[in-house]
């Protein structure tokens, strides 16, 4: 009896800490969030055009190509690794997706034209791409036992080179016909109908989101993922298949690059552009960070990578109406990235 | 006295890692600091080194109050270190190693003949002057390393040196021409504080003794007039007996088979034969290839030839998860490297070799796991706030118990343990011995790694000693004793 109660107790202390805990590594980034939300507000007090529902919703349609990059990128830091070529998977992703339309759309009868088939096949298409872009880069770096850096540093080129080569180098438009109606409205900041609130994108975000999390969570993989990045030594001692672990995190990850691709394919209305996306994996990186992921592996969470990506969405919306120049924008962004690592660095030490 | 500490307590967080230590080396004196791992001579030798403070007590030396801030402080003032691992730079030469932090200089050019002339003589003091100055450290020995680092106290002119286990990786000629140098530096005046688990050695090179365990000074006095019997009660704290609590167990059939195991080409084949209810004892040096063989069991190192079998089946190699599904587990010599993912939390580290127990079609049931967990954290009593602690957080004796009951939790038949209780405490390492006398009581078989010779003695029903990789026959423990062993494992297995 004194015994159930004795092992209680501490087990409720530490359900609180647990919990008090996890509340402290989202709060911080979300307080952040809230400080620089509340800056921006009061920078544009005499114009007001900051804190309106609209630039709300046109921030969540900004968010959605970042923040659909970085809950791939959070897996693959959980995991201990890095991946530098996403900006050049998403311009892969909009070049391929691009000329399949321009394709196969001429060639599709004309009532599956409108429905917009030839869009929907080729979305799939570069998503699966993006899937094995991904999975190449993991299979490098679990075969070659190369450093992922290095590796994804490679690809980072090879993926951009073949967008080029693909394109020609140029932009690859899609005909207006073959624009279904459907396309421009998933990322409109004013969606149809009214009460989805937030782009149909954004919703999608934060689906893929709630799934990822509770896969991180809950499942094996999820939990194999944090092993081989907290110690990878641990990970083969228990049994753990490496390898493929880090090859399927990086398939994983290429599939909501992928995604993002598409996303970003239809913010840029529907082209392919091979010089797209450049240096987006260092903001992408940069929101990870931002939210509680660690370079060094084993620590990251899905709800702290969306409030990373919101913060640099914020930043860079609110510069805008805050008139902020853009040189200046930049060293702001830079400093915030840093002091928020040191901030999180500050409160481990201190736990 | 050279250097005098007086009553220094430290705690780290709820542990007390020195309790009122008082320590006093005279010039011309080599002490000894005995003592298990975790009774606190590295606490005592940091604070003595300025790397961290002490909340309470004083150091004195040279009957001046000395209270480094720092490692830096503590060097400028003649208080040298030389740790077990060596702190070198491997790409540097001997020169630019024994002079680095000690440059001199001239408006910020180094004095090139100065330093030559500081490091010949250094080395000629030591006797060494085959070790040449422009050879990169990385292309000397262990033991030329560590002149290297005793020549850099020297040229620093510290007068207070201390020594961590400086033999622990050296043969057996560069320690005895490592007591040689210690003689020579203690003639010279300096006060020499020697770290070692080997009491041989100790009195070979050491005057007088301390013996350190859980953070207090419980022994001291001249090396001549003390028995080894006494200082290893003062260390263990109690007789060798009571740690060890010996059940009569019956073996039964044969678990695990070896037959002809060859972890690298070409070396010697080992054949075993480990039976339930049975704890079989590895016996050798470091370095003797104890735990390549245990590692090629469980199939995180390569076997190139022969069979292991478990429970009747035979399999060549298998990987790590293929041995924990016929029910093989294994323990880490190197519990934060290897052992423990130590930002997990215990529940994590305890469950990872086998998260399917508490799962359902891919996902973990979170509050199944959490009891399973509760269940055995109660039953080797882990002291922590619960499941979700992270690992880092606990003492050394609580992180090996995880990585223990880990094989508990996917419910192992053979136990593989590699120094299971190396740099643990006491209390925790009478837990962990009793914990494997249970399970073999239980029939499961335990092959266990030591190099602690009483434990071996005290814990296992069959010794089985190692040397250059080859493997003796096991014998029953009665008919082994320390010596017996040491033979073995020195001269090597005839």
């Amino acid at each position: 009896m004194s015994k159930a109660r004795d092992a209680a107790q501490p087990a409720a202390q530490n359900t609180l800490r647990g919990t008090l805990g996890w509340l402290w590594t989202v709060l911080g980034p979300f307080l952040g969030l809230i400080l620089i939300t509340g800056l921006f507000a009061w920078m544009t007090r005499e114009t007001g055009s900051f804190l309106t529902p609209y630039n709300w919703r046109t921030i969540a349609v900004q968010t959605v190509v970042v923040g659909t990059a970085a809950l791939g990128m959070t897996v693959i830091m959980i995991a201990g690794a890095i991946d530098l070529s996403v900006g050049s998977t998403i311009a892969l992703v909009t070049v391929v997706v691009a000329m399949l339309v321009k394709r196969l759309d001429p060639a599709l009868p004309v009532g599956l034209r409108s429905a917009g088939l030839a869009l929907m096949i080729a979305m799939g298409v570069g998503v699966v791409l993006g899937g094995l872009c991904g999975a190449v880069n993991g299979m490098l770096v679990a075969g070659l036992r190369v450093v992922p850096f290095i590796v994804t540093l490679g690809s980072y080129k090879v993926y951009r080179g073949l967008a080029k080569w693909l394109a020609s180098s140029t932009t690859v438009y899609v005909p207006a016909d073959a624009k279904a109606w459907w396309l421009s409205r998933i990322l409109a900041p004013e969606p149809e109908p009214r009460w989805l609130m937030i782009a149909p994108g954004a919703w999608a975000l934060l689906v893929l989101a709630v799934g990822l999390a509770i896969v991180l969570r809950y499942s094996l993989f999820g939990r194999h993922v944090y092993a081989v990045g907290s110690n990878e030594a641990t990970a083969r001692l228990c049994g753990v298949n490496v390898p493929k672990v880090k090859i399927l995190v990086y398939a994983l990850a290429g599939l909501a690059t992928g995604l993002a691709g598409i996303l970003q394919f239809i913010y840029m209305s529907a082209t392919g552009d091979p010089t797209t996306a450049d240096g987006l994996e260092l903001k992408v990186i940069a929101a990870v960070v931002i939210g509680g992921g660690s370079l060094s592996g084993g620590e990251g969470s899905v709800v702290g990578t969306l409030i990373g990506c919101l913060i640099m969405s914020v930043l860079d919306n609110g510069c805008v109406h805050a008139g902020i120049p853009n040189p200046t924008q930049d060293i702001i962004i830079g400093v915030i990235i840093v002091a928020a690592v040191t901030l999180d660095r500050i409160r481990r030490g201190g736990a | 006295m050279l250097l005098e500490m007086r009553d220094v307590k430290k705690s780290f967080g709820a542990t007390r890692a020195l309790d009122g230590v008082s320590l006093t080396v005279a010039a011309g004196e080599t002490r000894a600091l005995i003592g298990e791992n975790g009774a606190g001579k590295s606490t005592l030798m940091k604070i003595l080194s300025g790397a961290i403070q002490p909340d309470s007590g004083s150091l004195w030396l040279d009957g001046q109050p000395f209270a480094p801030r720092g490692p830096r402080e503590g060097r400028q003032k003649g208080v040298a270190m030389i740790y077990q691992e060596l702190a070198l730079a491997p790409d540097l030469t001997v020169e630019a190693n024994i002079m680095l932090g000690q440059e001199r200089t001239q408006l910020g050019f180094i004095r090139r003949r100065d330093h030559e002339r500081a490091v010949a003589r250094a080395l000629e003091e030591l006797d060494h002057p085959e070790i040449h100055a422009r050879t990169k450290v990385r292309d000397l020995g262990l033991g030329a390393s560590q002149v290297v680092e005793i020549a850099r106290a020297l040229v620093s002119r510290a007068r207070v040196l201390v020594l961590d286990e400086p033999t622990s990786t050296l043969t057996q000629r560069d320690a005895s021409r490592l007591f040689t140098l210690v003689d020579r530096l203690r003639e010279r005046g300096m006060a020499i504080v020697y770290i070692s688990h080997f009491l041989e050695e100790t009195r070979r090179v050491a005057q007088t003794y301390t013996v350190l365990r859980d953070g207090r000074g419980v022994a001291s006095g001249d090396l001549a007039g003390a028995s080894e019997r006494a200082i290893i009660a003062a260390m263990v704290g109690r007789e060798l007996s009571e740690l060890f609590p010996h059940a009569e167990r019956v073996p039964g059939p044969a678990l695990l088979e070896l037959a002809g195991i060859s972890g690298r080409p070409g070396a010697p084949a080992t054949n075993l034969v480990v039976r339930r209810g049975e704890i079989l004892g590895l016996a050798g040096l470091i370095g003797a290839g104890r735990t390549t063989l245990l590692r090629a069991i469980y199939g995180l190192d390569p076997v190139v030839s022969g069979t292991v079998r478990v429970a009747g089946r035979p399999d060549r190699s298998g990987s790590p998860r293929a041995r924990i599904a016929q029910g093989v587990g294994f323990a880490s010599e190197d519990r934060k490297g290897e052992g423990l993912a130590l930002d997990l939390s215990i529940a994590d580290n305890m469950t990872l070799s086998a998260l399917e127990r508490d799962s359902r079609l891919g996902f973990l049931n979170l509050s199944r796991r959490r009891r399973a967990v509760l269940a055995l954290m109660e039953s080797l009593r882990i002291k922590a706030r619960g499941p979700g602690q992270k690992a880092a957080s606990l003492s050394g004796g609580n992180q090996q118990k995880i990585a223990l009951a880990r094989l508990l939790h996917q419910q192992a038949d053979v136990f593989l343990l590699d120094e299971p209780t190396r740099g643990i405490d006491v209390g925790s390492k009478a837990e962990i011995y009793a914990m494997i006398g249970r399970q073999a009581a239980q029939g499961r078989a335990v092959v266990m790694v030591s190099s602690y010779l009483p434990e071996l003695l005290g814990v296992c029903d069959r010794i089985a000693v190692m040397s250059r990789g080859r493997l003796s026959d096991p014998r029953p423990t009665a008919e082994w004793t320390e010596h017996s062993i040491m033979e073995v494992a020195t001269r090597g297995v005839g």
